[in-house]
């Protein structure tokens, strides 16, 4: 399916599951997989994209590279705010 | 309760001409005058020869640590609000190594009270640059020139929020007293900036040298002159610079009672 | 029928598995066992691997495990070594696919381990080798069944995975649905969508084999952190007074008091220099005061501490240790600050430090070093370690006990605040009730300030039998002893490696003993009870064998320094070490 929320612009891949994800226009989760009429083509542009294989954020000079060894980039990912409460540091 | 009542035994160790001499008496005659009962004065030195002020003034004080008389002063004054707390330590002291503490009183505003005995050099250790001596200054007993720029105590202390910023000078006993009285009196932080001659390390800045340049402002400035006044090089006002009431740390803290019957009860299991 | 189980929940940080934990914990406590969980996180790393490790049965962590719940490919991959054969094993179905090249947040030396020993190999291949009892959920699926049945958006029920996993995993290890429906409303008490869940994942499992678990023994408990333990006896003991700065582990304590603070003076300091010094001038002033602080913090710490050695003031200092030197691993445990906790604050500084074994021992040090902190008017440091600050366990109510507040007496005319007395120690009053100088420089009774050789002799004395007499005092209570009387091996160690040794030797084949040091300074003296071979256990470089050969012959020393806690089985490895005549055994496990 190649106009499923995977390859959709409104699209953000969720940090941790990796079947779910977040659409701006529906401001809600959804599923990779599933698709919907909101549909627009993925635009690759901005100074930070999202490099899923790598699990980090990319600066736009990367993104070649990163496409080229066949990665899968987004524009963003998505983080619920409540994770917050799980993460310490020193 | 004249002022006698605030003299100990201890035998003053200063050297003939210290602006401490100034300051001690000025302090002596403000808290006299206030009638504040010794053992509900608490002064609170530092290390170096002004924190000695300790010793010679009647109270229920303390001899801290270098640098760290400001965290101990904010404990005992938030601990019995009813003492009346005075930091006394030289400009090494408060401005250098203690810098981050006097920084953190202005933000807190508790009712602590900062002398800085002011005299540009550490005394106690023989003379060396201290945070307010202006660069390429040397004095008698320093290796070479001053390579740090001196601080601005005033606007440090602007910046860092004190409700009450004033400088005297420590040979001007009457106005310094007045000077602490007000300060005293004053319900916040408040800091006081002691100009003072080191008679022994400090050869530039000197009784002379401070009385050709300081002036006693006419009255508090306000908006845009009150920078401008405690950036004043040329010449060195003294005075009240800036004084406003606000909230104290105290106030801004919450009261109730602790619930201990509730708190087992929020993580007790059935 | 016994219950002794070893489980894993595993899952990314973020992905709820501190929740998923407690509920595990609560839900055994409920049932009316002793549960034990503890909690290994990364620090500061959304999406890191992060895992909460539960014994229910007892009071310390074993291996293997008899269950792991995970909530990721990586959980897997992580722990699958440590899964005993016929474990249960609760996963997501679409990670059985992954190949651990594809987990770019695991890290580089774990996946390099695992490809050398395996090649690139992925979850399903790897679980084919292992004899386990492999139920594999549909996430998607179960979510979106959720969703329908909710009639919720997808973003609210998403956050549910966690309690499915977790469900699912009780379930089948034999906890009822009631049980577990109770742990979850106590610890989602407004979100009734995650009974919902719950009901969910319980279908998917209804039809797999299910272990039987038995009603414990049920009473009313609190499931409390160590930190929450500690800053609930400190509430219990009445303290007046707080400071603290930020520092992993020990804000949680800190926040919790703060949270319940009622008329208690709460400050966050700008560094711990200032914490420990408005500490010191409330106790100064009369109040019960105290500070928290972790290694690097108790570093800044010590020129303070030599000032109330000094100038005689009471403060108890808490002490949470973690992965050192520097800032070392923030979210890692360890017991590497014993040495500094002794010898802290320059100059002849005589202070006590108390070691607490675990959290029952914590809430008893609580109100102990208070009274020891203001008779004596001395520095305590109480010392513990993340390990148990955040790890879980359901604690008795009553353990918890009052302590009275400071009381002073009419101060008489000329008071003297360090007047010379038989015993070492001069009426305390607080400044504002007479007349004193509180001084860090030696000084006299009054307190001037003095370079008399006399004076400064007398109160070099008067410290010194002070402490003597505080020696005394605690000399009954100085260690524990456990095991046997005719042991082949005698176990010294000190703080949390304590419940992990307590049970290795009682399933020792060699007879041993175990000398749990509780006060570290003043040093007790052991050497009577000696018996056998010395093995000391410690989490640091071997500082306590340090002290410990100034009074007796250590044989071994086994050394725990990979950032995690003790497990019962490492116990044995490191006694039979010992008895093989080895000088030192690095104990590794945990992951």
């Amino acid at each position: 399916m190649d106009k499923n929320c995977e390859k959709c612009g409104n699209w953000l891949p969720h940090i941790g599951y990796h079947f779910l994800g977040f659409c701006n226009k529906k401001v809600d989760i959804s599923f990779r997989e599933s698709f919907c009429e909101f549909f627009v083509e993925m635009e690759l542009s901005g100074e930070f994209l999202w490099c899923e294989d790598c699990r980090s954020i990319i600066s736009f000079a990367e993104f070649e590279e990163h496409k080229n060894s066949g990665h899968k980039i987004f524009r963003g990912v998505f983080v619920d705010s409540d994770y917050r409460e799980e993460i310490y540091e020193g | 309760m004249g002022v006698s009542e605030y003299k100990t035994d201890a035998w003053v160790q200063w050297c003939p001409g210290c602006g401490n001499y100034g300051v001690l008496t000025a302090l002596r005659e403000a808290v006299s005058e206030l009638k504040i009962d010794p053992k509900k004065l608490v002064l609170v030195g530092g290390i170096g020869c002004s924190s000695r002020i300790v010793y010679y003034i009647r109270g229920s004080n303390v001899h801290a640590i270098h640098g760290r008389a400001i965290p101990i002063a904010s404990g005992i004054k938030l601990s019995n609000p009813e003492l009346t707390v005075i930091v006394a330590a030289g400009d090494g002291d408060i401005l250098g190594i203690g810098a981050g503490h006097f920084i953190a009183l202005g933000r807190r505003n508790i009712d602590v009270k900062v002398l800085i005995h002011d005299n540009a050099v550490y005394g106690l250790t023989k003379g060396q640059a201290g945070p307010t001596l202006p660069s390429g200054v040397k004095l008698r007993a320093m290796n070479y020139a001053n390579v740090h720029e001196a601080l601005n105590p005033l606007l440090l202390a602007f910046a860092s929020g004190y409700t009450f910023i004033a400088r005297a000078y420590a040979y001007h006993v009457k106005k310094l007293k007045e000077i602490l009285l007000e300060a005293i009196r004053h319900r916040g932080s408040a800091v006081v900036d002691i100009l003072q001659p080191c008679v022994t390390y400090n050869d530039l800045m000197t009784k002379e040298w401070f009385e050709r340049r300081i002036y006693y402002l006419k009255s508090i400035p306000s908006g845009e002159s009150i920078l401008d006044k405690m950036m004043e090089r040329e010449r060195i006002p003294l005075g009240i610079f800036f004084r406003k009431e606000m909230d104290t740390f105290k106030k801004r803290m919450e009261k109730f009672d602790v619930d201990l019957e509730s708190v087992i009860r929020k993580k007790t299991l059935f | 029928m016994k219950v002794d189980l070893s489980i894993a929940i595993g899952g990314f940080q973020g992905g709820g598995i501190e929740s998923a934990g407690q509920i595990a914990v609560k839900a055994f406590a409920i049932k009316g066992y002793e549960v034990f969980g503890s909690r290994e996180y990364h620090s500061n790393i959304i999406g890191a691997h992060s895992y909460y490790h539960i014994r229910v049965g007892g009071k310390a962590l074993r291996m293997p495990l008899d269950a792991l719940i995970a909530l990721d490919a990586e959980s897997v991959f992580t722990h699958f070594r440590n899964l005993r054969s016929n474990a249960i094993l609760v996963c997501d179905r679409s990670s059985l696919e992954k190949k651990v090249s594809e987990i770019p947040s695991m890290s580089k030396a774990l996946r390099e381990r695992i490809e050398r020993t395996y090649g690139n190999i992925s979850l399903n291949q790897i679980l084919e080798k292992l004899e386990l009892r492999l139920i594999s959920l549909p996430m998607a699926e179960l979510l979106k069944k959720l969703s329908e049945a909710v009639k919720k958006p997808m973003s609210s029920v998403s956050r549910t995975l966690n309690v499915m996993g977790v469900s699912a995993g009780l379930y089948l290890l034999g906890l009822d649905e009631s049980t577990i429906k109770k742990a979850i409303e106590r610890q989602f008490p407004d979100f009734e969508i995650n009974l919902m869940a719950m009901e969910i994942a319980i279908d998917e499992v209804r039809d797999k084999e299910r272990d039987k678990i038995p009603d414990g023994k049920k009473g009313e408990k609190l499931v409390l952190t160590g930190c929450e333990a500690v800053a609930i006896a400190k509430l219990f003991s009445n303290i007046e007074f707080l400071s603290f700065y930020p520092i992993t582990p020990a804000t949680d304590e800190a926040l919790f008091i703060e949270e319940n603070r009622g008329r208690i003076i709460t400050v966050q300091a700008e560094d711990e220099i200032s914490a420990l010094g408005m500490a010191l001038g409330a106790s100064i002033a009369g109040l019960r005061a105290t500070v928290t602080t972790s290694g690097p913090g108790f570093s800044l710490m010590n020129e303070m501490i030599s000032f109330a050695v000094q100038a005689e003031i009471p403060i108890v200092i808490t002490l949470w240790m973690r992965a050192s030197p520097s800032t070392g691993i923030a979210t890692r445990t360890g017991q590497q600050d014993l040495l500094h906790a002794i010898f802290s604050g320059h100059g002849d500084a005589f202070k006590v430090v108390i070691a607490s074994g675990d959290h029952e021992e914590a809430i008893e040090d609580v109100p102990l070093s208070f009274k020891l902190a203001e008779d004596f008017q001395i520095p305590v440091v109480h010392i513990l370690d993340k390990f148990i600050a955040s790890s879980l366990t359901s604690i008795e109510k009553n353990k918890f006990t009052p302590l009275p507040k400071r009381e002073f007496s009419t101060p008489p005319e000329n008071y003297l605040r360090y007047k010379l007395t038989e015993n070492g120690v001069s009426p305390f009053l607080p400044i504002g009730m007479a007349t004193m100088i509180v001084s860090s420089l030696e000084h006299d009774e009054y307190g001037f300030a003095s370079e008399d050789p006399v004076i400064r002799e007398e109160m070099m004395l008067k410290r010194i039998r002070k402490f003597r007499k505080l020696a005394k005092r605690v000399s009954g209570n100085s260690y524990s002893v456990y095991g046997e009387k005719n042991a082949e091996i005698t176990i010294i160690s000190f703080g949390s490696t304590k419940n992990a040794i307590v049970e290795a030797i009682e399933i020792s084949k060699i007879p041993a003993k175990f000398l749990q040091l509780r006060i570290l300074s003043p040093f007790p003296d052991i050497s009577e009870e000696i018996d056998g071979k010395v093995l000391c256990i410690e989490s640091n470089a071997g500082q306590l064998s340090f002290l410990l050969k100034n009074c007796c012959r250590v044989d071994c020393v086994a050394k725990k320094l990979n950032a995690r806690p003790l497990y019962v089985d490492e116990v044995l490895r490191a006694i039979e070490g010992a008895i093989e005549g080895r000088k030192e055994v690095i104990l590794s496990g945990g992951v």
